[in-house]
């Protein structure tokens, strides 16, 4: 299985897409610090930059974990790109044809899956800690912060939830591409997974669950925005159990039963789209 | 005994109530280039693709025995594909293609799959990319990379598709000289029955996905050649008239019996079966190619 990981890393270095991302990646990036001044110089439009913090209009301090969901969690680019990525990444060798030269080799089909899952999720994983990373150092750089006040220890729960949320996000993109065998098919899915398009339609089955529950006005407007404050949770969501709703919604300063259940829903997107995609390929044959 | 390197037991892919392969039973003996005679949708690619380990059978199995007489599973590493197009990265150099291979294999040695590019005659194709190659040279990467497992049993689809007289020429080279040379067993499918038999020494011929006939090189021809048809009111019986005439080489397909010697005898037996009472409904001197002969056993029609 490790030759085959190496295979498909090795495949994905020598592809020109890899190489087209990484560029669209870096400019991306620019733009986003671009768009950081107009966020962090105003703390009215810390909204706008998709941060889930309560300014009240007051300056807002620079923090590690706020870096991090501006640049990661908050930028669509980024998700975009990886699902971009995952979708060409998963779909090549078998538009290529290349997946007919090496299939009936092994035996167990499964670990052909395993090990291009392996491949796809370390990329990922190598894009997420290089883009967090260097966020962090252009956000010193670029809006003259030193962190002092900022707060380690939810930037460590903000990097670890967001990386599982993101590992999850890809899976069901890696599974999604699987089952569809077109990256046309799985581009569009995926980027509508990854861009919360699908928000809007959870958050409107979690108004008509409330309303059918007997809610009132104030909790139904509640149960559409998804806020997890006091008596949010009265009614059951959908949209907590969706992993793009779960992955956009976080934010380290939930109550840790939030975290928990964010954590909880991730893996399990992330073990059922693997293990699903694995039994896809026992039992599906190679139609090229 | 045979040294069977392939033996498939009736082989059976269904897509819904469509019998792509219909209880396929082919014996492919070590050193045999075994040619899959069929027209387009006839079941070839589909049986290759069971074999090849592409596509779960319906019913039915098969055996590929290594030289150790391990068998099936162990195997499949031993088996090198090629089945229709060549799966190749089209952004990659023919070097890079089979390095990508080889890597999934754990093969390190990169002056093997240089030998390899050598033996096919793409040794010289430097940094052009696979997208830049002519299909002659597309399909000859194919063989390449079907041969970086060392496979004991190489699978072809319709090889030599779209290929110019040249490129048909150097195929027929290639696999000449992997059967020959390096001991490799062939199972090539073709539709162009005239090529094919310029290289198979022994065949199937595949219709509408059944096995209508297998047979070897010799027996084909012999099946093609010149031959005595003849059709009586009494089968049995004539078959004894011919016995006692010394006929041996005699063989009956439905209500006509095909003599295969003495051909300039055709009067002689006509008489020998009156005299028994035998009537001769028809009797002529037939000669196919091995293409009419396929026709006439599929039930199609040449385009002659």
């Amino acid at each position: 299985m490790y030759n085959l990981f190496r295979m498909h890393i090795y495949r994905t270095l020598k592809s020109k897409s890899t190489l087209v991302l990484g560029i669209l990646l870096v400019v991306f990036t620019f733009l986003h610090l671009g768009l950081g001044y107009i966020v962090f110089e105003d703390p009215l439009n810390i909204q706008a930059g998709g941060l889930y913090i309560q300014s009240n209009g007051s300056d807002v301090s620079l923090t590690p974990d706020l870096v991090h969901q501006f640049f990661i969690q908050g930028n669509s680019a980024l998700l975009i790109l990886l699902t971009i990525f995952t979708v060409l990444m998963t779909n090549s060798d078998i538009t290529k044809g290349f997946v007919k030269n090496i299939y009936g080799m092994f035996e167990d089909k499964g670990k052909l899956v395993l090990a291009k899952w392996c491949a796809v999720m370390s990329s990922v994983t190598l894009v997420y800690l290089v883009t967090s990373i260097v966020s962090l150092g252009l956000a010193i750089l670029c809006y003259r912060t030193s962190y002092e006040s900022g707060n380690w220890d939810l930037y460590l729960i903000e990097f670890v939830v967001v990386y599982i949320g993101c590992i999850a996000m890809m899976t069901m993109v890696f599974l999604i591409t699987s089952l569809f065998k077109s990256s046309a098919g799985g581009m569009v899915i995926g980027l509508v997974i990854a861009s919360g398009i699908l928000q809007s339609i959870e958050r409107l089955i979690d108004v008509i669950i409330a309303k059918l529950s007997g809610a009132t006005g104030k909790e139904t407007i509640m149960a559409f925005t998804g806020l997890a404050e006091e008596g949010a949770r009265k009614f059951f969501r959908i949209s907590d159990y969706c992993i793009d709703n779960v992955f956009i919604s976080f934010s380290p300063a939930m109550e840790q039963s939030d975290i928990a259940r964010t954590v909880i829903v991730s893996a399990a997107y992330a073990l059922i789209g693997l293990g699903l995609a694995v039994l896809l390929a026992k039992k599906r044959d190679v139609k090229i | 005994m045979m040294d069977y390197i392939l033996t498939t037991n009736a082989l059976t892919k269904k897509f819904g109530s469509y019998k792509a392969s219909n209880e396929v039973s082919i014996h492919v003996q070590r050193g045999d280039i075994y040619g899959l005679i069929g027209r387009n949708g006839a079941g070839k690619t589909t049986l290759m693709k069971m074999i090849g380990g592409l596509t779960h059978p319906t019913s039915g199995s098969f055996e590929i025995t290594g030289k150790n007489g391990e068998k099936t599973e162990k195997m499949m590493p031993k088996v090198g594909i090629l089945i229709e197009a060549p799966g190749l990265y089209p952004n990659m150099t023919a070097m890079q293609n089979l390095k990508t291979k080889a890597i999934a294999l754990g093969i390190k040695d990169e002056s093997y799959l240089q030998g390899l590019l050598k033996e096919v005659g793409l040794e010289n194709t430097g940094k052009k990319k696979a997208k830049q190659f002519s299909l002659g040279m597309k399909q000859r990467l194919g063989i390449a990379m079907a041969l970086v497992n060392q496979p004991e049993l190489l699978i072809l689809d319709e090889p030599i598709n779209g290929l110019d007289p040249q490129g048909i020429a150097e195929m027929r080279q290639i696999l000449h000289h992997l059967c020959n040379d390096r001991g490799i067993t062939i199972l090539i499918s073709s539709h162009i029955l005239d090529e094919l038999s310029k290289v198979a020494t022994r065949y199937g011929i595949i219709h509408e996905g059944k096995l209508l006939e297998e047979a070897s090189k010799e027996e084909l021809f012999a099946r093609c050649s010149e031959r005595l048809e003849l059709k009586t009111n009494d089968i049995t019986k004539t078959l004894e008239v011919l016995n006692s005439m010394g006929f041996s080489k005699i063989e009956v397909k439905d209500d006509t019996i095909n003599i295969y010697e003495r051909l300039n005898e055709g009067g002689q037996i006509t008489v020998a079966l009156a005299k028994e009472n035998i009537m001769t409904n028809e009797i002529a001197l037939k000669s196919d190619a091995l293409e009419d002969y396929y026709f006439q056993l599929t039930g199609g029609q040449s385009n002659d």
